[in-house]
């Protein structure tokens, strides 16, 4: 594949979510909005490798959704708390395109996963009487539960994990040079890939709103944050393609994971300003990888810019890309991302 | 986006005048408002300034103690006006869809 190509490609397949929405940064009361979703990203980073650019393409399809719905009620219920859900898909891929002969992408992540949200939304006003001028301005309480009830991660390769495994008869790859298993060199050409998994994040935050930029009859989002911790699991069995023994001794299959993010709304030329940070925490880490990875993300979403921004990014820890789990990295990332979280508008009560 | 007004004043002990005065003192800080035939239209900054407004024609409403009874709805900027009677297009487009000629 040629880079060009390839680059017009990805700019094309990530425009295309973008475009479709009218209001990429602030979604309407009762329209479908994005939350949590993981985004379109395409970036380099430092310290410089032989990379040409790595992408990630994750739009997400929303098959059904009630936090449209609940958006229009929670500003009506005056205290009462407001209960709604989301069932959503992404065809998520990440690539990484090198500089070497042809510019191989080599081996893409493939990562589809179904995605469960419920959503308990309370507003936190002071204010009692619904015509008093704070009412509508929150802060609004959110208590989000994120599950993954089934994702996958494999790199679509048939060759054996290990540089020193072959296929029998069978299929199954065996040690045609016996080696311990801490000497096994991960085969990084053709190796094959793949886990299934189970993850549930909990999430605890708040949004302050306003009613400049929103659309008529609400009041959208100007400052969020929350926080939230979980679990992911990588269980051997689960469904075809599940993690084999031998992969499952090295990555890690168990996660603890922590999530903390703010985001404000109109911020010098940003539409939207965002910082993310993230911890996870291997508790059967092999000897090769540490066991925390440690991620902070900045963004910035300029208003016109129709959903596309920039961001900044600091990772470290095992690296996250199918066959680099034997390696740790740490890297500056920088480039381009667009399909994000969306600030929420609600109704308010008619009068 | 833009607010319609339609109300209905009755005789009581406020005089008429005194009324009238009441209702347009309310959007005195709005100079894009025009009562355009039957149907009074006001351009609004945000939700925000609607309800104010809102807040205000009630306090009218309760001041005159029923003689203004009124309807105060919000519109999207550019959304169509609804109206039985004829009136001045390019005046009211200034209010409805202030973005459009730009």
């Amino acid at each position: 594949m040629t880079r060009h190509a390839s680059l017009l490609t990805l700019f094309l397949l990530g425009a295309v979510p973008a475009a479709a929405q009218d209001t990429p940064l602030v979604s309407r009361s009762g329209a479908r909005p994005l939350v949590r979703p993981d985004g379109t990203y395409v970036f380099q980073h430092i310290p410089h490798s032989d990379l040409v650019f790595e992408g990630q393409i994750a739009p997400r399809i929303i098959i059904v959704d009630s936090i449209g719905r609940a958006t229009r009620n929670v500003l009506l219920e005056t205290k009462a708390p407001v209960w709604s859900y989301q069932v959503s898909t992404t065809p998520m891929v990440k690539l990484r395109m090198f500089d070497q002969t042809s510019n191989p992408v080599r081996t893409p992540s493939y990562m589809p996963k179904a995605t469960v949200q419920f959503a308990r939304f309370r507003n936190l006003s002071p204010e009692k009487d619904p015509d008093a001028e704070g009412f509508n301005r929150g802060p609004i309480e959110m208590w989000l539960v994120d599950v993954i009830p089934f994702g996958h991660h494999s790199n679509g390769q048939d060759g054996c994990l290990f540089t020193n495994q072959a296929r029998n008869e069978e299929g199954d790859c065996i040690d045609v040079v016996p080696t311990p298993p801490e000497d096994q060199a991960v085969n990084k050409k053709d190796g094959s890939f793949s886990t299934n998994y189970i993850e549930a994040m909990a999430f605890y935050g708040r949004m302050a709103l306003d009613s400049d930029g929103a659309a008529a009859g609400d009041y959208a989002t100007r400052l969020e944050w929350r926080a939230g911790i979980g679990i992911q699991l990588n269980p051997e069995g689960y469904v075809g393609g599940s993690i084999k023994p031998a992969l499952a001794d090295r990555y890690g299959p168990t996660r603890i994971l922590f999530g903390a993010s703010a985001a404000q709304r109109g911020v010098w030329r940003c539409g939207r300003a965002s910082a993310d940070a993230r911890l996870q925490w291997l508790t059967d880490n092999h000897p090769d990888v540490p066991a925390l990875i440690f991620q902070l993300e900045g963004a910035c979403f300029p208003s016109n810019w129709g959903g596309a921004g920039i961001f900044v990014r600091l990772y470290t820890g095992q690296d996250y890309y199918n066959l680099g789990f034997t390696e740790s990295i740490t890297r500056l990332q920088f480039g381009v991302t667009l399909q994000r979280d969306q600030f929420l508008s609600f109704r308010i009560k008619p009068n | 986006m833009y607010a319609t007004l339609s109300y209905d004043v009755s005789a009581g002990p406020t005089p008429i005048e005194e009324l009238r005065r009441m209702i347009l003192e309310v959007f005195e800080e709005h100079d894009t408002c025009d009562l355009l035939s039957d149907t009074f239209i006001c351009k609004v900054e945000n939700t925000a300034d609607y309800l104010a407004l809102a807040r205000k024609l009630r306090k009218v409403g309760t001041d005159v103690d029923g003689q203004f009874q009124f309807v105060f709805t919000l519109h999207s900027a550019g959304a169509p006006l609804r109206t039985n009677a004829p009136f001045p297009k390019a005046k009211a487009n200034d209010i409805l869809d202030p973005g459009a000629d730009e």
